[in-house]
């Protein structure tokens, strides 16, 4: 009797211990392994022209767009954000938005380019992506016509 | 000596389990914490740029003071940014800084002319570094100031 006890309770510190460690490395997976792909249609996109006549330092750029799920069929959220102009010569940009999709949002900080990709960090979010970090790639699509928003959650 | 085992092994599975529910219960070691401020906005001002009037592209600025959640005692501080986005959906989007005893929050998102919303904490310092969450923003009833309320995860 004493015997089968001492099974049991050696038993149940196993599965506990394993249960545990299950556990904690599914959730530190969860943590670093989301990602999360969107198309954005740039329909809205609008330069503001300040300062100098032209294209010039302190420029802003505005947008309020729809974004479609990662096979472009479906809308599955939206976002709106800002850019202010940093330098014609390079073709650089300074940028924030927030991205609205099913759950929450997610807000992204960085740089855009004229005329290549870029990465921007993910600054935070809302809902289910209030304490997210992580980056995003920004990939254009068709000329500027659309951009393939893909975040890397952690 | 075997009932000496299997007490041992009893008293290791409660610590085990008494561990594993703290961290649960402080989501991997990030508390949550609740802060409620009012914003008196006294300062605010919007900056025509582009096209006269309402326009995307304006800014708002603001340095208002912080009260506690009862709106009697100052308690900090705030300032920051929006820029227009949807002059139709009377939408802006915004980034700022408050001041809080032993150290600040940030936060960015959207801010709308006619219902409340839900902005990303974007970081922080002292006290707050690291920090993530959100931040509902609702007007109050007399418009004359913002609740701030900080769900955030330290």
């Amino acid at each position: 009797m004493r015997k089968a006890a001492i099974i049991a309770a050696m038993t149940a510190v196993v599965v506990l211990v394993a249960g545990m460690v299950a556990q904690a490395q599914s959730g530190h997976s969860a943590r670093r392994a989301t990602t999360l792909h969107v198309i954005e249609h740039a329909t809205t996109d609008k330069v503001i022209d300040t300062g100098k006549a032209g294209d010039s330092t302190g420029d802003l750029l505005t947008w309020h767009n729809k974004v479609y799920d990662e096979t472009d069929t479906t809308v599955a959220g939206s976002d709106q954000g800002d850019c202010i102009r940093i330098s014609p010569k390079q073709g650089t940009w300074e940028c924030r938005w927030v991205t609205w999709v099913d759950g929450g949002s997610i807000t992204v900080e960085g740089a855009f380019y004229d005329t290549k990709n870029s990465v921007l960090a993910i600054t935070g979010g809302t809902g289910a992506y209030a304490n997210v970090t992580g980056e995003m790639q920004l990939l254009s699509i068709d000329g500027g016509a659309k951009y393939d928003f893909i975040f890397n959650i952690t | 000596m075997r009932k000496t085992i299997s007490i041992a092994a009893s008293a290791v599975a409660v610590v085990l389990v008494a561990g594993y529910v703290a961290q649960a219960g402080t989501d991997h070691g990030r508390a949550a914490t609740l802060i409620h401020v009012v914003e008196r906005a006294t300062t605010d001002l919007v900056i025509d740029t582009g096209p006269t009037g309402d326009s995307s592209g304006d800014l708002l600025t603001f340095a208002n003071d912080l009260y506690d959640e009862t709106n009697t005692d100052k308690i900090g501080r705030d300032q920051g940014s929006c820029i227009r986005i949807n002059t139709t959906e009377g939408s802006w989007e915004c980034t700022w800084i408050n001041f809080l005893k032993g150290g600040a929050i940030t936060v960015e998102g959207p801010f709308y002319d006619t219902h409340d919303g839900v902005m990303a904490i974007t970081g922080g310092r002292g006290k707050y570094k690291d920090a993530r969450g959100s931040m509902e923003l609702k007007v109050l009833s007399d418009g004359s100031g913002y609740d701030f309320i900080f769900h955030l995860v330290i």
